[in-house]
């Protein structure tokens, strides 16, 4: 009898400690001050080579299964509003031009699969998930359409799919399938200035420094998303500065997920603190009205009973 | 009246009684024909095929939101706006079964039924608004995303909508004429309250929370650090405000519903409600400046946004907070009702501001359109017809007769079963409330 | 084994000459094939003057001052190249080399193409950006080095056509490509720039608004290159698309900046009025200045004393004369009163 309690104790205390170990494993992902993993991949724009012919636009259409350009890739005019990514757009190039009479930049815009995702961290079902590899993946099947994500998302990305009856959040997902059996992401692949490269993050950081530093004085001396946000896989370089590209320069260098740890860290404190709290109030009011009903015993008794 | 009490439920006679309100049906149906059914069902009836169109279209129908707003009036107004006026249900719980101000016993009812249908309704708001409906149960029982504050919510909504059922139980049993039910529920009473309190202090503030993710895109005025404070705090004078403005409104138009000695006790009670919520009011307004100056945003204060931002405050806070105080002092409860009107629009204003009109301030904003709002009202009207039903039918504002000399003796408790004190020791608690402070 | 060593010695000896050649001619090779030497590096090559890469004295690693063309006169390279990497499936690529390169002095000179590249021998783009490997930020693919030459300024490229504009696909009908005789920019030709003989500019000076501006004769009788004026501008400054159309309003001193390089532009009344005549000025005639040339000098040509059509510049004698004449103690002429 002894020897069946203890081993179910040694049980209970073992399942707990790996269901603990492997909620912490598990997110991973969304929780805690998370640097990254080591090997994940990324992507480098140089905004200087963009001649801004919107064929990623178009093959990532075409990879992904979306509606074809509704705006003919040579017609121009496209450019006359600064677009968003909405959910037959998961790429958009936009044209700025900064400065009276300066040559036009253009700077491709998609989600940029951040290393410590708000619309993962926001999720209530999970339905963003920071991959190993880098990509940030969705999963329809568990999205709720609560639009959080997109309420959270510093960079203005994930799309909603406002006129459908099973909507689904739409964002690039960086190829992810393709990626993982070799392949470039559509958008890369059809870049006809290799204005995007694909690779190893920490490779890539690397090359935008020594491109930087090869001529001093002609791009901007910052890669944006190195640091943006808590870090970004996809990163750009330019040689106007970035702010006059669209880019929000007040993101701060902090992920936005870590902005609400305080907060939740408070849950559990409150779980704990308050019953304790109240629970005590609420003793010490009774029995400070026990007191001043003690003269009148059969009330008191009474009050027993309905304990 | 009392042999009511013996109908068995769900016999004819106990549907008679409790059902039609001891109509025939026909009686029943003519008495519907009223000025304020018809307006009402006009609006329902317009505004259930639309929510019908938007299940089978898509959302986009129903919405002037967007990819850059994508969280319009129904979260705005139903969830972020709905869930701090239905903080009734633990603000009264608290301070009648926590803190043992035992006088004001006869609101806790109309609290937690306002709570419920308030929680309730929030829910029905989500509902509209998911994309998947369907998937609302996920977050409880499929994937936990646990480091999102969306999820505390669901789990506290979901939670506290059942233990405010539960709070609410014994009134319903009463109905039923379940007694051995009836005392059951009234025996988990003061766990639920705790458990209620709990789940209220923290997803009044999750809601607040929700936005702390999003630094770049709140406006300064109203992204703080103290917004889980700011929210929670604005909820209990908020929640007061709502007591008041219900009970108000139930004395004025079904006095038959509201037993005569609350009908009494009502304008002192409505007097102690507003001194704490004056109290609670120029908290959250200091608050407000406090969190202003953690930020140093006093900057923004000359823009248009500032000034939105300083008509909130002076408007739809202070100035009823100060309304509050004035009724208080010269005992004018008129001063209270006008206040808790003016708070329960400062609530919604500012719950709509930080959800929609704060939110991604640099970007273009768009009106919400005319579906959007017919649908808001269309739930509204519908949450207003609910809560009379349970009204006209359920012991809310009155005890239940069979529970009637129970509850003479016992003062007016919830099901007497928490520590009966004679009525005369209730009047004499709420004696210091009623003479000016 | 020393006739080994000979022979090896010969053999080397013939390589290094028939390199010298190549390198001598490959500005005439019309069509750019891979070369054997892979070193791409822009390292000074053996044997070169220094002048030849530096137009400066001493140049250092900061201010290397490299010359902008590998090779002095644009004109030495060839007239068209025919890039063929796609000749699977596509028809060359035909590319008017020196029109572009005599187009370059406008912007960034060959080195806005030919970057990277070490006096003497031109290298191919192939040499370093591959044709078959993904490309990088510091070393992007062939495609995208073809393809940021030609579309960072070619940005009016109407996608609607496709690539058929450079890329003619390839059929069975299709004819072998010959270098067309002139060059050609995307198969049709440009035409030829046409200059004015007089440009007259309308401005709002109030005094005199019509400005005469004799744009032939400074181009063939006072000597200026395009580039001496036209600095800083290239292709899309004549081809306006909607996003370089410029809408900055020129400030006074920016507007009289070409001007000034040589004439005086500020002063008093006087001195707009020399321009700012409200008539069409004579040509140039040299007692304008208070010089009448003697008849011998008249036949000489202005850059036979203002050398490098340098007219701010006191002027030099020695083209003819010996170093014992010098300007102003011997004058070419006599002086007179200027009009």
């Amino acid at each position: 009898m002894k020897e069946n309690r203890r081993t179910f104790l040694t049980w209970l205390a073992g399942s707990t400690g790996a269901l603990c170990f492997r909620a912490k494993a598990d997110d991973l992902s969304a929780v805690g001050d998370f640097q990254g993993y080591p090997d994940r991949v990324g992507m480098l724009v140089d905004l200087s080579a963009c001649v801004g012919c919107r064929r990623c636009e178009a093959a990532c259409k075409q990879v992904n299964g979306l509606p074809p350009v509704s705006v003919p890739l040579g017609d121009k005019s496209v450019f006359d509003q600064v677009r968003r990514t909405d959910e037959n757009n998961w790429t958009v190039v936009n044209r700025f031009i900064p400065g009276p009479g300066a040559t036009a930049v253009y700077a491709k815009k998609q989600c940029m699969h951040c290393n410590e995702p708000a619309c993962a961290a926001v999720c209530p079902v999970k339905a963003f998930v920071k991959t190993e590899l880098g990509p940030v993946v969705y999963h329809p099947e568990l999205c709720m359409g609560c639009r959080y994500c997109m309420a959270a998302c510093p960079f203005g990305i994930p799309a909603f799919e406002y006129h459908s009856a099973n909507p689904k959040v739409t964002k690039c997902v960086f190829c992810n399938d393709r990626i993982k059996q070799g392949l470039l992401p559509g958008c890369t692949a059809a870049c006809p200035t290799n204005a995007i490269t694909f690779g190893k993050r920490s490779d890539l950081i690397r090359q935008a420094q020594q491109k930087i530093l090869q001529k001093p004085g002609e791009y901007q001396d910052h890669i944006y998303g190195v640091a943006e946000a808590g870090g970004t896989s996809w990163m750009y370089i330019s040689k106007v500065p970035f702010d006059e590209l669209g880019f929000s320069m007040d993101l701060g260098n902090k992920a936005m997920a870590t902005y609400s740890y305080g907060f939740l860290s408070m849950v559990s404190a409150v779980f704990m603190v308050w019953p304790a709290f109240l629970g005590g109030f609420y003793l010490f009011s009774k029995s400070r009205e026990q007191q001043a009903t003690e003269p009148t015993g059969p009330d008191a008794n009474k009050q027993g009973d309905a304990r | 009246m009392n042999q009511t009490a013996t109908n068995p439920f769900l016999s004819q006679a106990w549907i008679r009684e409790n059902i039609f309100l001891g109509k025939s049906i026909g009686e029943y149906i003519r008495s519907l024909f009223t000025p304020f059914n018809f307006v009402a069902a006009l609006i329902i009836l317009g505004g259930l095929p639309l929510i019908a169109i938007r299940y089978a279209t898509g959302l986009g129908f129903v919405t002037n939101s967007s990819n850059d707003f994508p969280w319009g009036l129904y979260l705005g107004w139903g969830l972020f706006g709905g869930v701090p006026l239905s903080s009734t249900g633990f603000i009264m719980a608290s301070t009648v079964y926590l803190f043992g101000m035992k006088q004001y016993h006869s609101l806790v009812r109309p609290a937690v039924l306002t709570g419920f249908v308030g929680y309730f309704f929030a829910v029905v708001f989500l509902l509209v608004d998911l994309g998947k409906p369907w998937h609302l149960p996920y977050p409880m029982i499929l994937s936990f995303g646990t480091s999102s504050v969306l999820f505390l919510v669901a789990w506290h909504v979901a939670l506290y909508l059942s233990t405010q059922f539960v709070e609410f139980c014994p009134a319903i049993f009463e109905w039923m004429n379940a007694d051995t039910f009836r005392r059951w529920a009234v025996r988990v009473t003061i766990g639920a309250t705790i458990f209620g309190v709990i789940l209220s202090t923290l997803h009044q503030s999750a809601l607040g929370a929700m936005f702390l993710v999003m630094p770049a895109k709140v406006h300064p005025l109203w992204y703080t650090p103290y917004i889980p404070l700011l929210f929670f705090v604005s909820s209990i004078y908020s929640g007061l405000s709502m007591i008041i403005l219900e009970s108000t409104l139930i004395r004025r138009f079904l006095p038959s519903r509201m037993a005569e000695e609350n009908k009494r006790k009502l304008d002192g009670l409505t007097l102690g409600l507003g001194k704490g919520a004056a109290l609670t009011g120029l908290t959250y307004f200091a608050l407000k400046w406090t969190a202003l100056a953690h930020g140093n945003d006093w900057g923004y204060l000359g823009t248009g946004y500032g000034a939105w931002f300083l008509f909130e405050v002076f408007g739809l806070v202070l100035t009823p907070c100060i309304l509050f105080t004035i009724g208080v002092r010269q005992a004018k409860v008129t001063f209270v009702r006008v206040a808790a009107a003016l708070t329960v629009v400062g609530i919604l204003a500012n719950r709509i501001t930080v959800a929609l009109v704060a939110y991604n301030w640099r970007l273009p904003h768009e009106f919400p359109g005319w579906k959007e709002i017919w649908v808001v009202a269309t739930i509204v009207t519908i949450e207003i017809l609910v809560y009379r039903w349970v009204v006209n039918r359920l012991p809310v504002h009155m005890e239940h007769p069979a529970y009637a000399s129970e509850h003479v003796a016992a003062a007016g408790h919830l099901a007497g079963s928490f520590g009966p004190a004679p009525v005369a020791a209730t009047v004499e608690a709420m004696a210091p409330l009623n003479p000016p402070l | 084994m020393k006739r080994v060593l000979t022979r090896a010695m010969i053999s080397l000896a013939f390589l290094g000459a028939m390199m010298l050649l190549v390198c001598a001619q490959g500005g005439q090779r019309a069509i750019a094939s891979p070369p054997a030497q892979a070193n791409a590096s822009p390292k000074a090559p053996q044997g070169a003057r220094c002048s030849e890469c530096h137009s400066c004295q001493n140049p250092t690693a900061a201010n290397s001052c490299l010359a902008p063309c590998p090779r002095p006169m644009p004109s030495e390279g060839p007239n068209v190249v025919l890039l063929k990497e796609l000749s699977k499936d596509y028809q060359p690529v035909i590319f008017a080399h020196r029109l572009h390169a005599q187009m370059s002095g406008l912007s960034g000179g060959c080195a806005e193409c030919h970057h990277n590249n070490p006096t003497g021998k031109i290298l191919a783009c192939s040499n370093c950006h591959s044709a078959t490997q993904a490309g990088t930020l510091l070393k992007p693919n062939l495609t995208g080095a073809y393809h940021r030459n030609c579309l960072q300024c070619h940005r009016e490229w109407n996608q609607n056509t496709k690539c058929a504009v450079c890329h003619e696909l390839k059929t069975a009908q299709s004819v072998p490509v010959s270098l067309p005789a002139s060059g050609d920019i995307m198969g049709s030709l440009h035409p030829d720039v046409q200059a004015p003989v007089v440009k007259m500019f309308d401005t709002s000076y109030p005094m005199g608004s019509k400005v005469t501006f004799p744009h032939q004769e400074h181009v063939q009788r006072f000597g200026l290159q395009c580039a001496d004026c036209h600095q800083k501008e290239d292709c899309g400054d004549c081809h306006h698309t909607a996003e370089t159309a410029s809408e900055h309003v020129k400030n006074l001193d920016e507007m009289h900046a070409v001007c000034a390089n040589c004439h005086q532009t500020t002063g008093g009344q006087e001195v707009c009025a020399r321009c700012h005549s409200n008539q069409q000025l004579p040509s140039f005639s040299h007692k304008q200045v208070g010089l009448e040339l003697s008849s011998d000098h008249q036949i000489a040509k202005c850059t036979d004393c203002h050398v490098g059509a340098k007219y701010n510049q006191k002027p030099t004698c020695k083209s003819c004369h010996g170093t014992d004449v010098s300007y102003p103690a011997q004058l070419p002429g006599t002086k007179v009163k200027t009009p």
